[in-house]
């Protein structure tokens, strides 16, 4: 069997709010390819952990490296070239259109447009027929559409998912790790989320989080049939 | 693993910031709407103000001028950077590899370019309702630089109170005292140019204006990732 590479290791992570810890003591490493649901309540510390591999948090105490190497941490504009992000905002321009928003996303990653992934984002989305629409005539659902066409614009080798499914429609949601796996197919995801039969459908490894901490640590996530958490896509897994 | 190697290089990340502030400015019109109403009336109030105290309101000519540009420039460049922080895109920029210094530049050369474009309208707007000319050329580098200063300062301070339920109230109380050089030296050196005065006896005036520019945009420039970290 090949030893594949780890992508992420997070080594002693803590990240303290105003006296509050949030994140305790979180070790974890992710290998290449590897799909990973970060799953608990609110309040678990699934975003922070989320924020803090993005680099939009610093934490507090501990360190994130990428690609094996401890000297790349998430400010390394190479490790940001590979990695997307889906979250609550949507970071797209509210008066440019779906188009102009890839176009400038591109822009800021490579010197030169790639049009046909552009069109390939534009078509596994279906994004195609409202391509010239402004992003603020657009509803919740189309405007996270366009978020997850966005944050694959870099071709990224890691994917940070935040709750991905707000405002998708049920076949989006369910054609989501198709349209992920199109993209790239080789891609490592994180996807923080409340939904089970989602993470189910995308990951393989589940960590179940529990007051900043790890709980569980599941290798064979997919044929996991209850956790003990409140999954509100309606599924009781208590 | 993509290589970094493709990343646009710093003038390029610019020109593509500065494009596309300019594109949403062209699209929603804000700023320049916001900064010429509010300059147009100053001018009106100031006019009304000091000529029913004085009968002659063109010894308050620099002063009308740069308190005008102060506020509307104040108004105007929280709205840029306001609006980046309620869509996230200003996080989003900075998810990329994108260096926060291109961001901060593009900001400041957006906003200086649509402080110029109000001096456009509002010197001809003095010009005719204080019925007076002005040289426009010799006005032009105190122009310039003084609306570099107020547009570097006004986005690295609006910048830092992002995140901050009060930045309303905090703003004027902030950027006001930082702003008093650039005030004082462009009023300084505009009224001199109004009343005759030689370049030797003005250019200390338009020294201090360039220090004050440079000092802080380099400042500005290493603490912007710092000042919109959420």
């Amino acid at each position: 069997m090949i030893e594949t590479k780890n992508i992420i290791t997070c080594s002693g992570i803590n990240k303290n709010y105003a006296g509050t810890q949030v994140v305790s003591n979180f070790n974890v490493s992710i290998k290449e390819a590897q799909t990973v649901a970060l799953l608990g309540n609110n309040g678990a510390g699934k975003t922070t952990v989320l924020n803090m591999i993005s680099g939009s948090l610093r934490p507090s105490s501990g360190s994130i490296s990428f690609f094996n190497n401890p000297e790349l941490t998430s400010r390394n504009p190479m490790v940001k070239s590979n990695i997307g992000i889906v979250s609550e905002s949507t970071y797209l321009n509210e008066e440019m259109t779906v188009t102009e928003n890839l176009l400038f996303f591109e822009s800021l990653y490579r010197s030169k447009s790639d049009d046909n992934h552009i069109d390939l984002l534009l078509e596994s989305f279906s994004l195609s027929q409202r391509k010239e629409q402004r992003i603020s005539t657009l509803s919740r659902g189309w405007k996270q559409r366009v978020s997850l066409a966005r944050s694959l614009i870099n071709k990224p080798s890691i994917l940070l998912l935040d709750e991905p499914e707000v405002g998708l429609d049920q076949n989006i949601r369910d054609s989501l790790p198709t349209m992920l796996s199109r993209v790239n197919p080789n891609i490592t995801i994180i996807l923080a989320t409340h939904n089970l039969d989602l993470a189910k459908s995308i990951c393989s490894r589940g960590l179940l989080m529990e007051d900043g901490k790890i709980k569980k640590d599941i290798i064979d996530f997919a044929h996991i049939s209850n956790l003990e958490f409140n999954d509100t896509s309606g599924n009781n897994n208590d | 693993m993509t290589d970094s190697l493709r990343i646009p290089h710093i003038p390029k990340q610019i020109f593509i910031l500065l494009k596309r502030e300019l594109l949403l400015e062209i699209r929603s019109k804000e700023q320049i709407t916001v900064m010429v109403i509010f300059a147009l009336t100053s001018i009106l109030i100031f006019q009304f103000s000091f000529e029913l105290r004085t009968g002659n309101v063109q010894i308050f000519l620099p002063g009308i001028l740069w308190i005008s540009m102060l506020f509307a420039s104040s108004l105007s460049i929280d709205r840029s950077m306001t609006r980046d922080s309620q869509t996230g895109v200003i996080q989003g920029m900075l998810f990329t590899p994108v260096d926060p210094i291109s961001i901060f530049i593009s900001k400041v050369l957006a906003n200086t370019l649509f402080l110029l474009a109000l001096n456009l309208i509002l010197l001809p707007a003095i010009s005719l309702l204080l019925n007076t000319s002005l040289p426009n050329y010799q006005l032009l580098p105190v122009i310039v630089l003084g609306a570099i200063g107020l547009s570097a300062t006004g986005t690295i301070v609006s910048a830092s109170l992002t995140n901050m339920k009060s930045r309303a109230s905090l703003l004027p109380i902030i950027l006001f005292p930082l702003l008093f050089p650039v005030v004082l030296s462009s009023t300084t050196a505009s009224g001199m140019i109004i009343d005759g005065y030689s370049w030797d006896e003005y250019s200390k005036w338009i020294g201090v204006l360039l220090s004050y520019d440079i000092i802080f945009i380099v400042t500005s420039s290493l603490i912007f990732s710092y000042a919109v970290e959420a």
